[in-house]
């Protein structure tokens, strides 16, 4: 079962070689994996819907049914990983990326493959205004993804990122 | 069209290579066939296997036969599934022979269960069954990706009826601890976490809690990436978490996906006190690792705590334990750190709430060192004040912290990493059992004459048990019946809590937070509006208030609450329906972790009512010797009733 799982991500990078753009950006309003908006609350509440005791009827059918797509994000492209990264961790992601450091900007340094998390931590840091002054998740991503593109010595050591042209 | 290059011939290469692995081949010539399976099982009588059971969740019923826990259908591929575990096997060989393509509608048995398929063929050998690819359940495992796993308990908390016991649920961890240099604490954020909870719909109303209780609610599992539980928990509920990494196998491990995999197919009824989150967890951990009897180590009932101790104390099961502090422990200590100095720059940050500019301040700091530390405690100040808020683009208090992010991003250092140490003192599976019974005896003094009374309580913990695992100064008790006897009044029932929750969380320097207590059952009725001397009723009391410290760091809790009751008994003299109101006060003294003494008191005035006021006051102290024992002594004073003294005894088990 392992070979699906190769085919597909190698399959996401031929399609991914053929995108050429400097800047890291997308159409807007594509659904991405469902389970940051599962745990997105109407009101724009990270983890209200995701309550201790109470799970929502969306959570009990994806995993009935196996359609949670966050099961299915082998098959997602970097992008949507980091969609769903930040939609989780936004509060606690803003706070390490200003301080440079912590557990949260290492796990979204794992997330993009990054090896030199000192070296993320540094860059990112210096562009919290650039990347947090975004109004939306998508568009966040697109802005780190395109600061750590720019930087070749970054970009690398960041292997979810180093096939991104 | 994508242009073809040499790259993506290479890639198409090791495509087609793949395609023709040679496990294909080699897969459909061994193996047994479906008529020698059948034999073997027959002749092994495998269905009465513990671990056939086990992956079943079947137990037996009273009167003869099995029952399983689950009820979905989805559950079983036997009709009479749930009931017959002999069917249901016979059912599952027949259907991993199966050749039907799996879909995600209608998926082939082997893809839906493979805990089953792999425990069968390690008792009769390979089966000769088609190779089916199963899409979903790879990328299940592959999104696991599963090294060791390990129970995480969420601390109590007392915001919300349904978390007062607290919380458990799996963490399966992408490496092990063990594997980690010393010092350094592997990253858990992207690590799956496997939860087993009632399907309450989100923001529901407290009454839907009784459903949970009842089993009402269907239960199921979820999976999420621990962060969501990491800022739910921590950083939204400020509850502290403990993990404790289970020594099991790889094998095991994989095995405990597949579990929980064929588990998550279906629901379960979710009975609070039975097969919850925590039965379930436990549940699965031995039917993965069949050597292991956890759960016969539990009582019928089963709250949160109660698994964490059966598993800590499970010899060699438990190979690590970790604690992650709340967002409260971190700005506390972040406070802590910083210099007098440092600490007034920060009270008048606070105290203007970011209307200013921020560098105003900060360039009174003497270094900047110290304008890190300010900033840093300062952004865990407004995560921890507002929670909710900083979610949100548009609030005050988001555009508060990014201000704050904003200049701290502008400092070009990093933090330096916070290490807090494991509050020992808190951890879950180091404190007293959850029943307890007690042995009283006294005298009341206007009556003179003598009473013994005795007490059971089947969880969990009151605010002069001994502290060491509990939250301090607060008290929720599930079924605590005291009942006594004296001369004159024969043997009778003083009281019998259904629930009874208390927090008297004392207010810090930073947030109003407000103290509560509810509780609800049947009780003697004091107050002389009775017909007879003696008589009980049905009560329900709530209470809202504020607790202080009145010395900073001191042992002292001072209270003061409103509170107001409903009874119902029919031999009241006038309605058999009533209603209460008035004021609550007491002290909390701390004096060491198990010495604890209580003083407080109420009046209730009780309208439309023959005798309209109420009163009772009462003072008591408790030694916890140990976590199995503690002695008791108190001293009460009901209005027109009199006054009583008792001495006694509480043993926890």
């Amino acid at each position: 079962m392992k070979k699906l799982v190769y085919v597909i991500t190698l399959l996401a990078a031929i399609s991914f070689a053929s995108l050429s753009a400097n800047a890291m950006e997308r159409m807007y309003g594509e659904a991405g994996c469902g389970l940051g908006s599962l745990a997105m609350g109407a009101d724009g509440n990270q983890i209200s819907a995701a309550t201790t005791n109470g799970l929502g009827y969306n959570q009990l059918f994806a995993i009935t049914s196996g359609t949670m797509n966050c099961i299915d994000s082998a098959s997602a492209s970097t992008a949507s990983n980091v969609d769903n990264f930040i939609r989780g961790n936004q509060v606690a992601l803003a706070t390490d990326i200003a301080r440079g450091q912590g557990e949260t900007l290492a796990a979204l340094g794992d997330v993009i493959g990054c090896s030199n998390k000192a070296a993320l931590g540094q860059k990112l840091q210096k562009n919290y205004n650039k990347i947090f002054t975004k109004t939306s998740t998508m568009k966040m991503t697109d802005s780190l993804i395109t600061i750590i593109q720019k930087d070749d010595n970054l970009k690398s050591q960041c292997s979810a990122v180093t096939n991104l042209i | 069209m994508v242009p073809m290059n040499r790259h993506h011939f290479f890639y198409l290469l090791i495509f087609t290579f793949l395609s023709f692995s040679p496990q294909d081949i080699l897969s459909q010539e061994a193996g047994i066939d479906l008529n020698t399976a059948l034999q073997k099982i027959e002749s092994k009588k495998l269905w009465e296997h513990k671990v056939w059971l086990r992956l079943g969740y079947y137990s037996k019923k009273t009167f003869g036969g099995y029952e399983s826990l689950v009820d979905s259908g989805l559950f079983f591929n036997s009709k009479n599934g749930k009931f017959d575990p002999r069917a249901e096997l016979i059912n599952n060989i027949t259907g991993f022979y199966s050749s039907t393509i799996s879909s995600k509608e209608n998926p082939n048995s082997q893809c839906k269960f493979p805990a089953r398929l792999k425990w069968i063929q390690s008792e009769v050998g390979k089966l000769n069954i088609p190779n089916i690819k199963c899409e979903y359940q790879t990328k299940f495992k592959n999104k696991i990706k599963a090294q060791s796993v390990s129970i995480v308990f969420s601390s109590y908390y007392m915001n919300n009826p349904g978390s007062t016991f607290g919380h458990t649920f799996l963490r399966f961890n992408k490496s092990k601890q063990s594997e980690v240099k010393d010092g350094e604490s592997r990253n858990e954020l992207l690590d799956m976490a496997f939860s087993y909870a009632a399907n309450i719909p989100p923001n529901a109303p407290g009454y839907l809690m009784l459903g949970g209780l009842v089993g009402l609610l269907p239960g199921s599992l979820s999976a999420l990436p621990y962060y969501f539980k990491v800022r739910e928990y921590n950083d939204f509920e400020d509850r502290d978490l403990w993990s404790y990494e289970l020594n099991l196998s790889e094998d095991e491990v994989h095995q405990l996906v597949n579990v929980l995999w064929e588990l998550s197919l279906a629901g379960t009824e979710y009975y609070f006190f039975d097969d919850n989150c925590a039965y379930i967890i436990l549940a699965a951990i031995e039917t993965a690792a069949p050597h292991l009897n956890i759960t016969e180590r539990l009582r019928p009932w089963v709250i949160p705590a109660d698994t964490i101790k059966v598993v800590a104390k499970y010899p060699g099961l438990v190979t690590d334990i970790k604690y992650r502090p709340s967002v409260r422990k971190h700005l506390f200590k972040r406070i802590k750190n910083l210099s007098p100095h440092s600490k007034k720059i920060f009270d008048s940050l606070t105290d203007d709430k970011g209307q200013s500019d921020i560098n105003i301040f900060l360039d009174q700091a003497k270094s900047t060192e110290g304008k890190v530390k300010i900033l840093d405690t300062l952004t865990d100040y407004i995560s921890f004040l507002y929670p909710k808020e900083v979610q949100v683009q548009k609030t005050k208090s988001y555009k508060w912290k990014n201000k704050v992010l904003m200049a701290r991003a502008a400092l070009p250092v990093s933090s330096p990493t916070l290490h807090i140490k494991p509050l020992t003192i808190e951890r879950p599976d180091l404190g007293h059992e959850s029943m307890r019974f007690g042995l009283l005896g006294g005298q009341h003094e206007d009556r003179d004459e003598t009473i013994i009374q005795g007490e059971l309580r089947f969880a969990i913990h009151d605010e002069l048990d001994g502290e060491l695992g509990f939250p301090k100064n607060s008290q929720v008790e599930f079924f605590n019946v005291k009942a006594r006897y004296s001369e004159s009044e024969k043997f009778k029932l003083l009281d019998w809590a259904l629930l009874r929750v208390a927090s008297y969380t004392p207010q810090d320097f930073i947030k109003t937070t407000s103290s509560s207590r509810m509780e609800t059952g049947i009780r003697r009725i004091f107050d002389q509006n009775c017909d007879d001397d003696y008589c009980v009723g049905g009560y329900f009391e709530i209470g809202k208030g504020y607790s202080i410290k009145p010395f900073t760091n001191g042992p002292l809790v001072t209270y003061f609450f409103v509170d107001f009751e409903m009874m119902y008994s029919q031999e009241f003299l006038k309605n058999s329906f009533r209603v209460g109101l008035g004021p609550r006060a007491g002290i909390i003294y701390n004096a060491s972790r198990d010495l604890k003494f209580h003083l407080n008191g109420f009046y209730h005035y009780l309208p439309w009512t023959e005798y309209e006021n109420y009163s009772e006051a009462q003072l008591r102290g408790r030694w916890s010797q140990n976590t199995h024992l503690a002695w008791d002594i108190s001293v009460s004073h009901r209005y027109k009733y009199g006054t009583e003294g008792l001495l006694g005894l509480y043993v926890y088990f």
